[in-house]
């Protein structure tokens, strides 16, 4: 059966392939994309519908994008290395807002630039140990993390530049959950204790912090 | 040494803020690395703490007691005796003389009711009296409320023009406190369902009873009546104003940040669980779901079977044909203003929401909101009604009071 054919027949969305394509390898939609945008933007819920049939829960973010959840969710260093790198960055923008003339970070967010040869990810030994921790080093951090994050649309990269995109929208989400988490001090404890415990039995989970980074995806 | 009581004073007002901090945090120094410290966060670069350290112990505004540096007690007891009388009225305060102005309002029904009944041995003078107690009330009430909103005005434009980081964190910190413990619980006393708006509406409505021909009261007690409603509905206005216009200024910076601050504390115990290798406490695979189906097929299992059970229970049939015609218009409803133009055409409305319900033929949450709004833009036209009425929408029976629109009123 040609496949234009039954595109055709069932009525799907017009971009339906190159949507699906992009949203399935962990794409974040936003304006930036063009065309794919504007027609699920415009066809919104028949695009749902179709993907629903196929496993997957589209999400539209309140920020203008969206992206996929549902079967094989990414859980790997790279996501490790991905928050770890959104961490430290947000922590260096807090740090210095007040330097700033807006004196505010998540307003301009969106509008900023940063030069991939002076992100501060690398500036102390405290932050060099937790990239290498996750299997990134300054000479490896554009190869392996930020061409990922481009391709989850979270960045956009040119020329040793990059500068955010709305998904990164999703990082915020989640910082804030953990500052809104109220039970996060007596899981932090609860850890630290299985920590000790496993520590005096001489436990290892196998779950080494050094681990190269192509192995470990999906 | 001789010390000059004069130099010191005239120390104090020159390094006030510095010294406030340490007065206020009880702060004592084994050495002057340790003063120092505090200094450089507490004043401009330029300032040389050295210089300032000297003279702070030459003048006694820093005294040796034990082994520690510290402002003496008196110093301390004198700098929070006046940060209090400086301090802005809480809003437990401004609540409070609104209480007290409910109070007489109550008094002034009674008076009123006299009047209703014939009774003629309302003492006059002791009416004119409440009404002027009432007029100074309200004053306080106004001028608390200005005093703090004009404060908190001045603490924004300092903050803005504040260069130094350190300072301006301290100044953000104080800023939020001001939102949050000081104008938002102002907001709340002062919005159209909060207790200065209800309890000046109904002064202002028992002023125009004191003047209505019906209810005739006497000249000098009628005359004083008028001059407090007009009193009222000025105050009323202005601390409106105000309010809406510092609320305007501080809001967008607090709630700003707020959320960074929320944001930076999740990210500070998100890399203190990192440090502590304690990765699982993020959650990742839960909290930030990333699909990437690398192997290409067509779906996964589940998505399979789910496909399949959906194709199977579809009917052999073709699916309905839409009706064809023209689509509906969509009815735009009024904005407040429009409606604000239209109140031209009128002298008098018994009950405004049924009026903007006539106009709009909206919900219920849009004909609310449109009151809502014409309430503050026609505050001094706008009186309540007694009675209490349903007003019935499509799908909703909406109880309220009843609001009479009056061009006399103005």
């Amino acid at each position: 059966m040609n496949s234009d054919t039954t595109t055709t027949s069932i009525g799907l969305p017009r971009r339906i392939d190159s949507v699906f394509r992009a949203l399935r390898m962990g794409r974040h939609l936003c304006r930036d994309d063009g065309e794919d945008y504007y027609d699920v933007h415009r066809e919104e819920e028949r695009y749902a519908t179709a993907f629903k049939a196929l496993g997957y829960n589209m999400v539209h973010h309140a920020q203008g994008f969206y992206y996929f959840t549902g079967q094989s969710t990414l859980h790997s260093k790279r996501l490790r290395a991905a928050t770890l790198f959104m961490l430290i960055l947000f922590q260096e923008l807090e740090d210095n807002k007040l330097n700033e003339p807006e004196r505010s970070w998540e307003r301009t967010l969106l509008n900023r630039q940063f030069k991939v040869s002076q992100l501060p990810h690398f500036s102390t030994a405290h932050r060099r140990m937790l990239m290498h921790a996750v299997g990134i080093t300054r000479e490896n951090l554009e190869t392996k993390l930020l061409r990922f994050l481009t391709q989850l649309g979270v960045i956009e990269l040119s020329g040793g530049v990059m500068h955010f995109r709305p998904p990164v929208y999703r990082f915020v989400d989640l910082f804030l959950q953990y500052a809104d988490d109220e039970q996060w001090q007596r899981r932090q404890d609860l850890a630290q204790e299985a920590e000790t415990v496993e520590g005096a039995a001489g436990l290892d989970d196998g779950d080494g912090e050094t681990e190269p980074l192509d192995e470990d995806d999906a | 040494m001789q010390r000059s009581p004069s130099e010191f004073v005239q120390f104090v007002g020159r390094h006030y803020h510095l010294l406030a901090e340490m007065c206020l945090e009880h702060a004592g120094f084994r050495s002057d690395d340790e003063i120092a410290a505090f200094i450089r966060s507490h004043v401009d670069v330029e300032t040389n703490p050295a210089r300032l350290i000297t003279e702070m112990k030459r003048l006694g505004v820093l005294t040796q007691i034990t082994e520690d540096w510290a402002p003496p007690p008196f110093l301390e007891r004198f700098i929070r005796q006046l940060n209090e009388r400086h301090a802005l009225a809480t809003p437990a305060v401004v609540r409070a003389w609104v209480e007290t102005l409910q109070g007489l309002a109550v008094d002034l029904d009674r008076m009123l009711d006299s009047f209703a009944t014939g009774a003629h041995d309302v003492d006059e003078e002791a009416a004119i009296s409440l009404l002027r107690d009432i007029g100074d009330a309200i004053q306080v009430v106004g001028t608390t409320i200005s005093d703090n909103i004009e404060r908190i005005g001045e603490e924004v434009a300092e903050y803005r023009a504040t260069e130094d980081a350190p300072r301006m964190r301290s100044r953000l910190r104080r800023l939020v406190d001001l939102y949050d413990n000081y104008l938002m619980p102002i907001m709340g006393v002062l919005d159209t369902s909060g207790s200065f708006r209800a309890v000046t509406q109904q002064i202002s409505t028992q002023c125009a009873r004191l003047t209505r021909s019906d209810e005739p009261a006497s000249a000098p007690l009628a005359h004083e009546g008028n001059r407090l409603r007009r009193q009222v509905v000025w105050l009323r206005r202005t601390v409106l104003r105000q309010a809406d216009e510092a609320n305007a200024e501080l809001a967008p910076l607090c709630i700003a940040a707020a959320r960074e601050s929320a944001v930076a504390r999740g990210v500070n115990r998100a890399l203190e669980a990192i440090r502590q290798q304690q990765w699982e406490l993020l959650n990742l695979t839960d909290a930030l779901p990333v699909v990437l189906d690398q192997d290409f097929g067509l779906a996964g299992d589940d998505a399979v079977a789910a496909f399949m059970q959906d194709a199977f229970s579809l009917r052999d049939e073709p699916p309905p044909r839409l009706v064809p015609g023209e689509p509906d218009e969509m009815s735009v409803p009024p904005t407040a203003y429009a409606l604000q133009d239209l109140l031209n055409a009128e002298e008098q409305l018994d009950d405004l929401l049924e009026w903007v319900m006539e106009q709009s033929e909206a919900r219920p949450d849009t004909c609310v909101n449109l009151l809502h709004r014409l309430l503050d833009l026609e505050s001094e036209r706008v009186t309540v009604g007694d009675e209490c009425r349903e007003y019935e929408f499509e799908a909703l029976v909406v109880e309220a009071g009843t609001w009479i629109w009056s061009r006399r009123n103005e």
